[in-house]
C-alpha cells in the first residue's frame, strides 16, 4: 500500500471509532456536527502533513535539481580570478645573497557563455630600489568564433615558441629562472599588440594547433659603443604604437603526432625601426628607415613515463640600415636555444631538473652559456619549492659569467 | 615599392581574417555547454593534454563553475577544439561532484547493467587516471598493480572508497566519487573491482 493512501485509511478508522461511540452515547445533532468539523480540520492538517513530508520521489526531483544547479553555470556571465606569485632568494657569486619578490601576477577572466572571454594579467614587481612596478602582461578579448577558431585581440604573449606563452609562469617553469635569451630584451619576442587567430584541428587523426598574428612589431635600440653605433637590443614587448607603420606577421604551428609529444615551428616577419639611441646623438634617428625583422623558432616537448624533455630554438634577425640614418648601419642576429630534462617518479613529490642554454647576441658581453640544475619539492601541483644552481659562462669580467644559487617558492592559484 | 607591398599584404590579410569571421557558420556559434558532450572522451583528452605544460591539476582543485573559465582559458592556451573543450569540461565537472551528488543518481535510474561490461566501465571512467593496466597514469595516482598496494584491501573497503571518493592528505590528485560517473551502481563498481583484480592479478591473501 502506498503511503499516500494513509489519510483515507485513517479517515475510515476515525469514522469507525466515532460511529462506535455514537451507538454508545447517542450524542446530539450539534455534537455530531462539531465532531465532523473537528474531523475535517484534522484531516486537512493530516493532508498537509503528508504533503510536507516529501516522498522519496520528490526528494529525488529536488536532489536532481540541486545537482543540475551545481553542474551548470548559474548565469551566462562568469567572473574568475587566477594567477601566480613567487618569492625567493638569490645568491650571486661575488655579491651578497638577498631575498626577493619575483612577481605577483593576478589574472582576471570575464566570460560570457562560450562566446567571449576577457583575459587580463597584471605583473606586479618590486624592483631593487623597493619601488613597485605594475605592467599589463596581457589583455585580450577572445572571441570563440567556432569550434576551430578563436580571435584574440589586444596585447598578447608572443605565440613564437613555447617558453613565453606557456612555460614562464613560476609555478610552471621547472627552474627558478628563465633560460638566457628567453627573458626580456633577449632573442625571443615577449609580447605583441595586434590580432591573433588561434585554434586546433585534426589531420589524419593527428592533433594540430595553430596561432597566426599581425601586430605592431618591435622597436630597436642602438648604443654608442667602442667608437661606433651598434644595434643594442630588440624591444619586442608589445608596443602600443607602431613607430614605422609596418606590421609584423607570424605564428606557430604545432603537431601532436602521439600523446605526449609536441613539435612546433614558428616564424615572424616584418619591419622594425630604431627608435632610441643610448649615449649618442639621437638626431641620427630621423634618417633611420624601417629594417627587415625576421624571427624563426622551433620547439619540442616530449613526456614519457616519469621523464619530460623540452627543447627550443629562437633566432631574431635584424637587417642592415637602408636609410641614411646610419645610427648602426650593420644588422644583427640574436640566437638562443635550450634543452631541458626533468624526472619525477610517479608517486614522488621530488623532481630533478637539468637545463643547458646557449645564448648568442651581437654583444660578447651578453653572450652566455649556462648549465642549470635544480631539485623541486612539489608540495601540491600548483605549489612548488625549488632550489637550483646556475653554472654560468660568459665574457670574463662580465655579469654573464657569475654563477648563482636560487631558491624559490612558487604558487599558482 | 616593397614597403607599400608589405603594407598592402598586411592589410589584405586583416581583411581576409575579418571576412572569414563573418563567414563563421552561425550553427557553430554559441553551442550550449552541454550539447553532445562525452565525458569519457573528455577524460582521455584530459589525461593526454592537461599535463603537457604544467603539473596535472586535480579535478578537485576547482569547483565546477571555476572549471568553466579555466578550461576555456586552456582552450586558447593548449589549442583545443570546441568539442574537446566541452568534453574535458564535462569530465572535470562530473569529477567535482560530491559523493552525495554522485549517490543520488543511482537510486533514481538503475542503469542497464547488462549493457555495460566492467571492462567498458573501467575504460570509460577509470583508465584516464589509472591507465589501461591499472599502473597509474599520473602523479598521485597509485599503482594498482603493486602486490603491496591498494588492491590488498578487501573489496568492501575499496568499494566504499570508490563510491565516496578519497584523497589521502598530501596527495596531489584526488579520486573522484565513482570516478566522476554518477550513473554507476554499487553492483557495477563491484564488478569493476573484480575486473581490476583480474587485470592486475592482485588479491588480498586470505
Ligand atoms: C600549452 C600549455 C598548456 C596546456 C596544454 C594546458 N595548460 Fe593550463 N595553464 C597554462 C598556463 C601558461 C597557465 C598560467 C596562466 C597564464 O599565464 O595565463 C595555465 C593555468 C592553468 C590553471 C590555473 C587557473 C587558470 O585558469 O589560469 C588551471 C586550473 C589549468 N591551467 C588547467 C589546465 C587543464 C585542465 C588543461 C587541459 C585542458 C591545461 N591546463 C592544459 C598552460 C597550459
Ligand atoms: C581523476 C582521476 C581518477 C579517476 C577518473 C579514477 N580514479 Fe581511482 N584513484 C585516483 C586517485 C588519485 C587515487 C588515490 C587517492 C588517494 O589515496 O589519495 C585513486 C584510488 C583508487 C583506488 C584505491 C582505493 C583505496 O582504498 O586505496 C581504487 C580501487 C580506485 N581508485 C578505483 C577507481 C575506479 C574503479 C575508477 C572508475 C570508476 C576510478 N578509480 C577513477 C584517481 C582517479
Amino acid at each position: 500500500m502506498k503511503f499516500n493512501n494513509a489519510p483515507t485509511l485513517l479517515l475510515f478508522m476515525v469514522a469507525g471509532l466515532s460511529s462506535a461511540s455514537l451507538y454508545a452515547k447517542e450524542p446530539s445533532r450539534q455534537e455530531l456536527v462539531d465532531r465532523i468539523d473537528l474531523l475535517e480540520s484534522e484531516l486537512k492538517q493530516l493532508r498537509q502533513d503528508v504533503d510536507n513530508n516529501a516522498s522519496k520521489e520528490s526528494l529525488q526531483v529536488i536532489s536532481e535539481k540541486i545537482d543540475g544547479i551545481a553542474v551548470s553555470s548559474p548565469s551566462d556571465t562568469l567572473i574568475h580570478m587566477a594567477g601566480y606569485a613567487d618569492v625567493g632568494y638569490i645568491d650571486q657569486e661575488s655579491s651578497d645573497g638577498s631575498f626577493g619578490v619575483g612577481s605577483f601576477s593576478p589574472i582576471f577572466h570575464f566570460q560570457y557563455r562560450d562566446l567571449v572571454m576577457l583575459e587580463s594579467e597584471l605583473e606586479i614587481e618590486i624592483d631593487d630600489a623597493g619601488e613597485t612596478e605594475t605592467n599589463l602582461e596581457y589583455l585580450t578579448i577572445d572571441w570563440f568564433i567556432n569550434d576551430y577558431m578563436a580571435l584574440i585581440a589586444g596585447k598578447f604573449l608572443s605565440p613564437i615558441g613555447q617558453f613565453r606563452q606557456s612555460l614562464h609562469p613560476s609555478w610552471i617553469n621547472k627552474l627558478p629562472s628563465a633560460p638566457p635569451g628567453f627573458g626580456h630584451d633577449g632573442a625571443a619576442p615577449v609580447s605583441e599588440v595586434g590580432v591573433q587567430l588561434r585554434g586546433a584541428f585534426s589531420v589524419a587523426n593527428m592533433r594540430t594547433n595553430y596561432a597566426l598574428y599581425v601586430g605592431n612589431g618591435p622597436e630597436l635600440l642602438t648604443a654608442f659603443e667602442d667608437g661606433e653605433y651598434e644595434l643594442d637590443g630588440v624591444e619586442a614587448e608589445g608596443k602600443g604604437t607602431d613607430a614605422d607603420g609596418e606590421k609584423v606577421m607570424g605564428g606557430r604551428f604545432g603537431v601532436i603526432p602521439v600523446a605526449g609529444l609536441e613539435l612546433g615551428l614558428s616564424v615572424a616577419t616584418g619591419k622594425a625601426t630604431v627608435t632610441a639611441v643610448e649615449d649618442g646623438d639621437s638626431s641620427l634617428l630621423s634618417g633611420e628607415a624601417a629594417r627587415d625583422y625576421d624571427v624563426l623558432g622551433a620547439d619540442l616537448s616530449w613526456s614519457i613515463q616519469a621523464f619530460n624533455f623540452r627543447g627550443e630554438y629562437v633566432e631574431t634577425k635584424v637587417g642592415d640600415d637602408i636609410g641614411s640614418g646610419a645610427a648602426a648601419s650593420e644588422g644583427a642576429t640574436w640566437t638562443t636555444w635550450y634543452a631541458q630534462s626533468s624526472w619525477r617518479p610517479g608517486q614522488s613529490s621530488w623532481e630533478l631538473v637539468a637545463r643547458y642554454t646557449d645564448f648568442d647576441s651581437p654583444h660578447n658581453s651578453q653572450d652566455q652559456q649556462q648549465w642549470a640544475v635544480g631539485l623541486n619539492y612539489i608540495v601540491a601541483s600548483n605549489f612548488i619549492a625549488k632550489i637550483a644552481y646556475e653554472f654560468n659562462d660568459g665574457e670574463s669580467g662580465s655579469d654573464a659569467e657569475l654563477d648563482r644559487l636560487l631558491l624559490q617558492l612558487a604558487y599558482g592559484f | 615599392m616593397i614597403n607599400t607591398f608589405r603594407k598592402m599584404a598586411a592589410e589584405i590579410s586583416i581583411i581576409t581574417v575579418v571576412s572569414i569571421l563573418m563567414l563563421g557558420s552561425p550553427s557553430l556559434l554559441a553551442k550550449g555547454l552541454s550539447d553532445g558532450v562525452d565525458a569519457a572522451r573528455g577524460g582521455a583528452l584530459w589525461s593526454e593534454n592537461c599535463a603537457r605544460c604544467h603539473n596535472m591539476r586535480s579535478p578537485s582543485d576547482l569547483n565546477s563553475e571555476q572549471w568553466i573559465t579555466s578550461v576555456y582559458h586552456m582552450r586558447v592556451k593548449a589549442g583545443l577544439t570546441g568539442q574537446e573543450t566541452r568534453d574535458i569540461l564535462a569530465f572535470l565537472q562530473n569529477a567535482t561532484k560530491t559523493a552525495t551528488q554522485a549517490a543520488v543518481k543511482t537510486e533514481s535510474q538503475p542503469s542497464p547493467i547488462s549493457v555495460r561490461s566492467a571492462k567498458d566501465i573501467y575504460t570509460a571512467s577509470c583508465s584516464a587516471c589509472h591507465g589501461d593496466k591499472g599502473q597509474g597514469n599520473l602523479p598521485g595516482v597509485p599503482d594498482l598493480t603493486s602486490t603491496k598496494g591498494r588492491l590488498m584491501k578487501p573489496d568492501n573497503v575499496l568499494l566504499a572508497n570508490i563510491v565516496s571518493g578519497m584523497q589521502t592528505p598530501g596527495n596531489v590528485m584526488a579520486m573522484p566519487p565513482k570516478g566522476g560517473n554518477a550513473d554507476l551502481t554499487d553492483k557495477e563498481l563491484g564488478a569493476v573491482i573484480t575486473y581490476l583484480r583480474s587485470l592486475t592479478g592482485v588479491t588480498p591473501d586470505e
